[in-house]
């Protein structure tokens, strides 16, 4: 593997692995809204602030409480398709780890089922009257939810990768993974939620253009520079931790790359939400930061592909993927992912026109 | 090289109960949300031609429960039916992925342009013109029933893949011979769960009872096509394989009770319905609605337990059994025996007298514990309780023929002798001492059976011709 990812695999295979690193960082986006969110709406509860309005009632909760239950949906259907190519690129190590993690694994579901609910109860006029302990309990409660979903795909990823482990996972009915391991890699996706959310949240806050929201643009800049230390520190930290393998890949021709476009990402998002702090952010500043995060989130994704690599010998593999390649349907997805996702934007156009013709009138 | 994956014991729930419970719950959500769509097209249509002046006001309320059930519950338990078929048998959504990845794939753009029609008309439409509301409902309505259409050529495909086993072309799979029944069929429920919801709804809204009376008669001219359901349902048997086909007719008194309920429940619906709400134009109450909808879901779930059941011993047809094991596969197993590649120990708190009984368990967890429980639900210790030794080896090395909707044995005379034992030392209430059965003159008898049962599956009808059809 001395090539760039994903060149030095035969094409199906590179194929596959693109698609699944594509939409797996679709879902991340998604998910780290949904994930620091609702991080963000418990801390609320905890720390009121000082100031007339409980930071609960101020706009940036606000939009986040109005906007989760929609999050929620885009992010588990953005797993859906991570979800369906992960089982093409490592059917054998996700099934397995799924088996071997069993009722452990299920719980993920009606854990799911419950915040959901809780998320719309949150939105709903009723909340704003409860007291403020019931609040607080139901926030904290949605957020741990999320947090402890997150450590279980951590888990079934970690399982996976550890073939050598499985029969013995298998008989003791133990858990056998690292938990500094574990504890790292919870920090990398937990920290590096924060700043995705901060900037969803930035250009949602900056949406509604009214002076009052300064005091909450500052607090999302010093949160996503807070979350991207805690990533950054427990990024280092794993790298040297990891094996001589799958550093060597890291660090090598297949990764290093991806581990500069990971950097420069951080580099920009830490230098705009630098200047955030001093003065209001401009549209292209905001825009910056996109780019910023989205470079993060692909290099990181990628270098979480290297890891597995290096695990589980992909050459064995090979023949699998080729032989899903050769089976036919590929140019009615890609047709009809067209056409679907251009209604999906003719949609919003349509309800954007509608929107203001109504406030016209 | 078959991958072995690990093999949980679920307990006294076999899998494929837990699998059949999902599987309902999600089905009939989803034919909900499918049909929900079509009918509140409808609605919107009804308020923008002024034909009824609370229409607007139904739709409001109907998207809303549409919302919170089909958006949260239907989406998440469509992932939970993923892993928990992932749970029953990896190795068989592994094979429908492969084969059909990309028509998911299509799915997901269709789930993605549901959702997000769906979620603009949620927020929006009471800040909308009725034009763009009914495009919103209707881009919403198409895609949802669009991946109805894409995952009902996957599901039939498991159970008739017609001419796919020769040409292994996609579209082959997909338009299989149980697709257009298959999708005419679970359209119609669709429009008429909606239609059922929608009563419930109708007497939950604050207007006075003869508005209420004009909704619902509205409402039920979607129950009209449930008369469709009896031609559709011939027709869906009569393009079933034979064997499945009187299996289901007969062959298994399960499967025979699931189809009655589930025709039972459709006709009594149907009658009630087209009867009193179309032709004599009935008021319907909440709790008689509700009742319906509670017979629509036992409707439902008798239909899911048929379509699981019917497949039986395979989990695709031709291409794999229900325990993972494929039918090219068996020859080769017969040979090497199934415990040579099983990386796996035991997970039990037993202890074997000897080596011979730990292996017998181990084929059993391979072979059979997919439809069977060792003394619980379906136990094979219960089954044979009147059997000796010998007539357990031969109608197990005959597996396929003491019942066709079982597998043939895939394993070696040695690793079934191991098999026999270990059910003999279950049933006899695991005592401490065995001993280990290693006559060879038992083991050549096995070998003999298992030759005269070959290698291929079961067969329906000479099954009927041995038995004269009875059960
Ligand atoms: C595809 C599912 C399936 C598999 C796999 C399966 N069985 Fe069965 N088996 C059944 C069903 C269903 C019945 C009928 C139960 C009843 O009549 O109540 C049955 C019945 C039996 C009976 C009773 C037969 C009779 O004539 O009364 C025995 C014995 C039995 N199975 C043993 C086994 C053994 C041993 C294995 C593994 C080598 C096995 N089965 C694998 C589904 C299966
Ligand atoms: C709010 C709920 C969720 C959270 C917080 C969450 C979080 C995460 C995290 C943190 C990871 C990366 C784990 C790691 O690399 O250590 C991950 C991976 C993944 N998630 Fe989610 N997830 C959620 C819901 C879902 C759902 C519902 C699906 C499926 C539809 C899904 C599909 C996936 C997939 C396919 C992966 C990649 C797994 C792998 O490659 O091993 N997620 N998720």
């Amino acid at each position: 593997m001395d090539s760039v990812f994903p060149f030095g695999f035969p094409t199906p295979t590179a194929f596959y692995l693109v698609l699944y690193v594509l939409t797996f960082v679709l879902h991340q986006a998604l998910m780290h809204y949904v994930l620091a969110g609702s991080g963000y709406l418990a801390w609320c509860n905890l720390v009121p602030g000082a100031g007339d309005t409980p930071r609960t009632f101020q706009p940036l909760a606000a939009i986040l409480r109005d906007w989760m239950p929609f999050a929620l949906s885009a992010a588990i259907t953005a797993g859906v398709a991570p979800l369906l190519f992960v089982q093409i690129v490592y059917p054998t190590a996700f099934y397995t780890a799924n088996l071997l993690l069993w009722w452990r694994w299920m719980v993920v579901i009606p854990i799911l089922i419950v915040a959901f609910y809780l998320l719309y109860l949150v939105k709903s006029r009723r909340y704003s009257t409860w007291s403020f302990p019931v609040r607080t309990l139901i926030a904290v409660f949605i957020a741990a939810s999320f947090l402890f979903v997150g450590f279980c795909w951590t888990a079934n990823h970690l399982i996976s990768m550890h073939q050598s482990t499985w029969p013995e996972i298998y008989e003791s009915g133990n858990i056998a993974i690292s938990s500094i391991e574990v504890t790292l890699r919870v920090c990398i996706w937990a920290g590096g939620a924060v700043p995705t959310m901060c900037i969803m949240a930035a250009w949602q806050l900056s949406a509604q253009d009214n002076g009052e929201t300064r005091v909450e643009e500052r607090r999302l800049g010093r949160a996503a520079l807070g979350g991207l230390s805690v990533a950054t520190v427990a990024g280092v930290v794993y790298l040297f931790q990891l094996d001589e393998l799958s550093r060597g890949l890291i660090l090598g021709s297949f990764g290093s790359i991806y581990l500069g476009i990971a950097v420069v990402g951080v580099i920009l998002q830490v230098v705009l939400w630098s200047m955030v702090l001093r003065n209001r952010p401009t549209r292209p500043q905001l825009a910056i930061v996109t780019v910023g995060t989205l470079l993060s989130l692909i290099g990181m994704s990628v270098l979480r592909e290297a890891i597995r690599i290096s695990h589980l010998d992909l050459n064995l593999l090979l023949e699998d993927h080729k032989m899903a390649w050769e089976i036919g349907g590929f140019s009615l997805f890609l047709i009809m992912a067209l056409v679907n996702f251009a209604i999906i934007g003719l949609c919003v156009v349509m309800v954007r026109r509608g929107l203001k013709s109504k406030t016209a009138e | 090289m078959p991958e072995i994956y690990p093999i949980n014991d679920y307990g006294p729930i076999m899998p494929g109960l837990v699998m059949g419970m999902v599987a309902i719950v999600h089905v009939f959500l989803a034919q909900f949300a499918v049909g929900g769509g079509i009918l509140l097209c409808y609605f919107q249509w009804l308020k923008m031609t002024g034909r009824n002046e609370n229409a607007g006001k139904f739709v409001d309320g109907y998207f809303k429960v549409l919302v919170l059930i089909s958006f949260v519950l239907g989406a998440l338990t469509g992932v939970a039916i993923w892993f928990t078929a992932i749970q029953v048998s990896a190795g068989t959504i592994g094979a429908m992925v492969l084969n059909f990845h990309w028509l998911w794939a299509t799915e997901w753009t269709f789930f993605c342009l549901e959702i997000s029609a769906g979620y603009c008309f949620y927020r929006y439409q009471d800040r909308l013109s009725d034009r763009i509301s009914i495009w919103l409902l209707g881009i919403y309505a198409f895609a949802a029933w669009m991946s109805l259409f894409l995952i009902n050529g996957i599901l039939s495909w498991q159970l008739t893949s017609g001419n796919w086993l020769q040409t292994k072309s996609v579209a082959d799979g997909f338009f299989n011979p149980s697709f257009w029944p298959s999708l005419l069929f679970r359209t119609v429920v669709s429009v008429t769960l909606a239609a059922l919801a929608a009563c419930v709804v109708i007497n939950l809204m604050s207007i006075d009872r003869q508005a209420k009376a004009k909704l619902i008669h509205k409402a039920s001219l979607l129950l009209v096509p449930m008369m469709l359901m009896p031609l559709l349902g011939v027709w869906f048997l009569a393009v079933m394989p034979g064997d499945s086909r009187s299996w289901v007719l007969g062959g298994s008194p399960a499967m025979m009770l699931f189809l009655s309920i589930s025709i039972g429940s459709s006709l009594l619906i149907g009658s009630y319905t087209i009867i009193g709400l179309v032709i004599k134009n009935l008021f319907i109450n909440g709790v008689t609605a509700t009742l319906l909808l509670i017979l629509a879901f036992g409707a439902t779930a008798g239909g899911e337990f048929v379509r699981e059941g019917a497949r039986k011993p395979f989990s695709i047809r031709q291409v794999l059994y229900s325990n993972s094991i494929r039918p090219d596969d068996v020859a080769r197993l017969r040979e090497v025996g199934c415990l040579a590649d099983d990386p796996y120990p035991l997970k039990t708190t037993l202890t074997f007298p000897n080596e011979q009984l730990r292996d017998g368990a181990k084929v059993f967890r391979r072979q059979c514990a997919v439809c069977h429980t060792v003394s619980g639900t379906n136990g094979v210790t219960h089954l044979t309780s009147t059997w000796d030794a010998d007539q357990m080896r031969m109608n197990m090395a005959k597996l396929q023929q003491t019942k066709p909707f079982m597998p043939p044995f895939a394993g070696t005379a040695t690793e079934l002798e191991a098999l026999v034992q270990f059910l003999r030392w279950s049933h006899d209430g695991t005592p401490k001492a065995w001993d280990e059965s290693k006559q060879l003159i038992v083991i050549q008898q096995i070998q003999t059976w298992l030759d005269e049962a070959g290698t291929k599956p079961g067969n329906y009808k000479q099954y009927e011709t041995l038995t004269g059809g009875d059960e």
